[in-house]
């Protein structure tokens, strides 16, 4: 629910769930990649859309010098790069001026001083009521000092309904295990209500996982079938063709468990498996997908080999060409034992679940960029047209793929034509792009306009980062008890290493080809 | 080589008279020619369809227009559609027809996303065209009815209501209505007795949507309190054509701020007045049409002022489709805003999607149709 409310009769009906409200977006770490990348164009489309508040700024802070111009140039250099829609120069000029940039250092009280004048002048200029949106686009080190510093200067106003809001926008990683989640929580909850923080995961801005909850409570032939009776195992794939590339520095310290698992799959695992909900409410979505979390069976160093596989990439071949092996990458350890690659297989001990496997697998340098969340249901009985053991149906798979083509598939069994009675599996598939011919807004756009709004839904509450952070943490410590300086290898464009094969075939099934 | 239209994906060819009794298998035929020119036969044609879109024109000359516009609906909303055109010249009898078909490029192959059947009539015998949509309907899905005409849709008479009856949503544009007080009358009337059974569209009141959230924003008691209690005076100056579309807009306002029409009256050939009342306050709305231009409102004053108060807000449509606030009567910093006015192929795609009654359109419509009856013609 929004924290701030007020009576405006003429937002009735508007097409927009819950307006947002007019406010200044406050970027730390304003000239940082990410806010070039994504926040920048992000904003700029949903003002091009029609999209944002009437009255909204956007205040870049950061230790970079620049001036406003500069600040205008950054952004339109990478508005022009990163945009989904073209830069149009008749209306650049209306839109940058919304731009401003402060320069200053994160830990300096005298900066923040200097940003609240600022912001004052802004708001007067543009006529917001006092709404502040933070957005920490900074490395998670200088969280506590920038929301400390925030505090101090007077920049987090209390939650009531009669002031204006101020709320703040928290990139992951939030720690990197359960202790320091702990603490990055813990600061933040003594300088904003937990209604006011907004843990983000972009994943959950992406229109095929909303469209999770609408496949499964907007259709009645799905949720009959979402459950151990019927439902065989799930795959959850994330590949990633690049290599570590320019993040080695933080890569090789996180790893992929803490860089993927932990928050993206995790997230995405709950939505997949989450009770119904009984209403669309931030917090009522997030108490049962908090359910899923607290339903996770621990993995422990008993039961440890059969459940995970981590591997690094060794050298091969992208795209036709030879790539480094992952100790080869710049910045990286020569030694370093860092998992490029985990493979999981995971139950969730819940009545609806029992039993059922959820196999998931993550790497860097595989063949291709995918995402997709596999449902593999039962197969039929092997009697009729499936009663050939040497030759056994290929089960019904309901695949839903999140990135590069956002859409979902599902497989079927039909009889091919002619006087033989032949089974053949048939895909059908649905596109986004190719249905509906119009572009999906980005993560970014979907989740900033959120905030604005004060909609919480698709952000990560304190209970749930850190209830998944306790169970990576479990993985996380058999590894750290290892003394073992050896890690499986698999080779760079390759599928995985056939430890993570023999995962799955252990259990007589198969990782999905992509 | 295949034309393609416009900037949309879609690929399409020029449509084949067919015979009324063979659309469905003609459709079929032309599916799988296409798949053995386009892939010798390898490649997988799919079929995306959401809606059945039935389009009704008056004239061949109106058809025309539409028909540029049917790529980019099915680009956006995958459907059948059916044009049907009342008043043509059939080389021989009373009806029609010619069919073509639609696709997007897949990685892997085609995909159809639109089936056109176009139907042409004589004046008389256009009231057989509602028994052709009957039958040509792909069941299943939601029927549209895009009244294309410039009339009001019930003045349509017999071929309207059935067509009507076959659709659960009927869109249609009141930009351009000769008379737009006896228009909204019988529209409200007709609106009205349909009780909760369609969806009822007026694309202007999408066209407009735009400039009711930018004005809901600047309002909005955050922004500028008091402004909608101490609202007194607006003044609309629109382009030619567009006086129903402002008609609706007041009413609009009228509906969700409360306020009760008093009075309204012509002050020359390109401007008028209505009054509306709120407790104690007093609303005047004055409306000037401007000699030339679109069909589109090009400025909007708001004022609230009291005596030591300013309130004002002058919004003018700007060079390069952008809404600006006008420095000098806006007591607000000036600014510009993206104010894209979307094509009709857009409104109606979107207008599609959408599956439920506007009680806020309905509301505006009541309340336009309350100015009207105090409207001193």
């Amino acid at each position: 629910m929004p924290d701030t409310k007020h009576d405006n009769p003429l937002t009735a009906g508007i097409n927009i769930t819950q307006a947002p409200q007019p406010c200044t977006l406050v970027i730390f770490g304003g000239g940082g990649d990410l806010t070039r990348r994504k926040l920048l164009p992000a904003i700029y489309n949903q003002a091009l859309e029609g999209e944002l508040p009437a009255n909204f700024a956007a205040l870049g802070f950061a230790i970079e010098q620049m001036d406003d111009g500069q600040y205008r140039d950054f952004a339109r250099k990478g508005i022009e790069q990163f945009s989904r829609q073209p830069l149009e120069p008749d209306y650049w000029s209306d839109f940058e001026r919304c731009l401003h940039y402060l320069q200053g250092s994160f830990d300096n009280p005298d900066a923040y001083v200097q940003l609240a004048q600022r912001l004052k002048e802004i708001e007067s200029n543009f006529g917001i009521p006092g709404n502040r949106v933070f957005y920490l686009a900074i490395p998670p080190a200088l969280i506590e000092t920038c929301v400390c510093q925030l505090k101090a200067a007077g920049l987090v106003m209390p939650i009531d309904e009669n002031s204006p809001f101020s709320r703040i926008i928290v990139e992951k990683p939030i720690g990197r295990d359960l202790e320091s989640a702990r603490k990055v929580n813990a600061t933040l909850s003594q300088n904003f209500h937990e209604q006011q923080i907004y843990r983000i995961d972009h994943y959950l801005g992406k229109e095929t996982v909303q469209n999770i909850l609408a496949m499964r409570f907007g259709n009645a032939i799905f949720e009959p079938l979402w459950n151990a009776k019927h439902i065989d195992h799930v795959q959850i794939t994330v590949a990633e063709e690049e290599g570590v590339g320019t993040r080695a520095g933080y890569y090789d310290s996180a790893g992929a468990l803490r860089d993927m698992i932990q928050n993206h799959i995790l997230q995405l695992l709950t939505l997949i498996a989450m009770e119904p909900p009984w209403i669309m409410d931030a917090d009522v979505i997030r108490d049962h997908r908090q359910d899923i979390l607290n339903c996770l069976r621990p993995i422990t160093s008993e039961n440890f080999d059969q459940h995970v596989v981590r591997a690094q990439y060794g050298p091969g071949f992208h795209h036709g060409e030879d790539v480094p092996g992952y100790r080869r990458e710049a910045g990286v350890a020569q030694d370093s034992i860092t998992e490029t690659y985990i493979a999981l297989k995971l139950f969730i001990d819940n009545w609806r679940w029992a039993g059922v496997p959820f196999y998931i697998r993550t790497g860097k340098r595989m063949p291709k960029r995918a995402s997709e969340i596999a449902i593999q249901f039962k197969s039929v009985p092997p009697i009729l047209f499936n009663a050939n053991h040497d030759q056994p149906l290929e089960p019904n798979v309901l695949a839903l793929s999140i990135q590069p083509n956002e859409g979902l598939s599902l497989r079927i069994a039909t009889k091919l034509p002619g006087t033989k009675l032949k089974i053949f599996p048939v895909k059908m598939d649905f596109r986004y792009g190719s249905t509906f011919g119009e572009q999906s807004p980005e993560a970014y756009e979907r989740l900033l306009l959120d905030v604005m709004a004060g909609d919480a839904t698709l952000f990560m509450r304190r209970d749930s980062v850190e209830s998944s952070w306790a169970w990576v943490d479990n993985i996380l410590n058999v590894w750290a008890s290892s003394r073992t300086r050896w890690i499986p290898e698999y080779a760079a464009g390759t599928w995985g290493p056939l430890e993570a094969d023999r995962l799955i075939e252990s259990d007589n099934r198969k990782w999905r080809m992509l | 080589m295949i034309p393609k239209n416009g900037t949309s994906n879609v690929v399409t060819q020029p449509p084949k008279r067919i015979r009324i009794a063979q659309i469905e298998s003609g459709l079929a035929a032309l599916w799988a020619q296409f798949n053995q020119v386009n892939s010798g036969g390898h490649a997988v044609v799919m079929r995306a369809c959401m809606s059945n879109l039935i389009i009704y024109c008056d004239t061949p000359q109106e058809a025309e227009i539409i028909s540029q516009e049917i790529a980019p609906i099915v680009d956006i909303h995958p459907a059948r559609i059916l044009l049907l055109v009342g008043n043509a010249n059939p080389s021989a009898g009373p009806l029609e027809a010619s069919i073509a078909i639609y696709y997007t490029a897949l990685d892997d192959g085609w995909q159809v996303c639109g089936e056109r059947i176009d139907v042409i009539s004589t004046t008389v015998g256009s009231d057989r065209l509602p028994s052709v949509a009957r039958s040509q309907l792909v069941g299943d899905l939601p029927t549209t009815l895009w009244w294309a005409s410039q009339r009001p849709p019930p003045t349509g008479g017999e071929v309207f209501f059935q067509l009507a009856e076959l659709a659960n949503q009927i869109i249609y544009d009141n930009v351009g209505w000769l008379n737009p007080a006896q228009g909204v009358a019988i529209m409200t009337r007709w609106v009205a007795a349909k009780q909760n059974t369609q969806i009822v569209h007026n694309l202007a009141w999408r066209r407009f949507a735009g400039w009711r959230k930018l004005i809901s924003q600047v309002l909005d008691p955050q922004a500028a309190p008091n402004a909608l209690e101490d609202l007194h005076t607006i003044e609309i100056a629109h382009g030619p054509h567009a006086l129903p579309m402002t008609w609706l807009l007041a009413g609009w306002l009228a509906s969700q701020l409360n306020w009760q029409a008093v009075d309204g009256k012509r002050l020359s050939d390109s401007e008028l007045v209505w009054r509306f009342k709120k407790n104690h306050q007093n609303i005047k709305i004055q409306v000037k049409r401007l000699p030339k231009g679109d069909p589109l409102i090009y400025h909007l004053l708001f004022d609230w002022s009291k005596p030591g108060h300013a309130g004002r807000i002058c919004f003018e449509r700007l060079e390069n489709e952008r809404i600006g606030i006008v420095a000098a009567m806006s007591s607000v910093p000036p600014r510009a805003f993206s104010a894209h006015v979307p094509e009709r192929s857009t409104l109606v795609s979107a207008q599609l999607a959408q599956r439920n009654r506007d009680k806020i359109f309905e509301n505006a419509l009541k309340s336009s149709n309350a100015m009207t009856a105090v409207f001193q013609q």
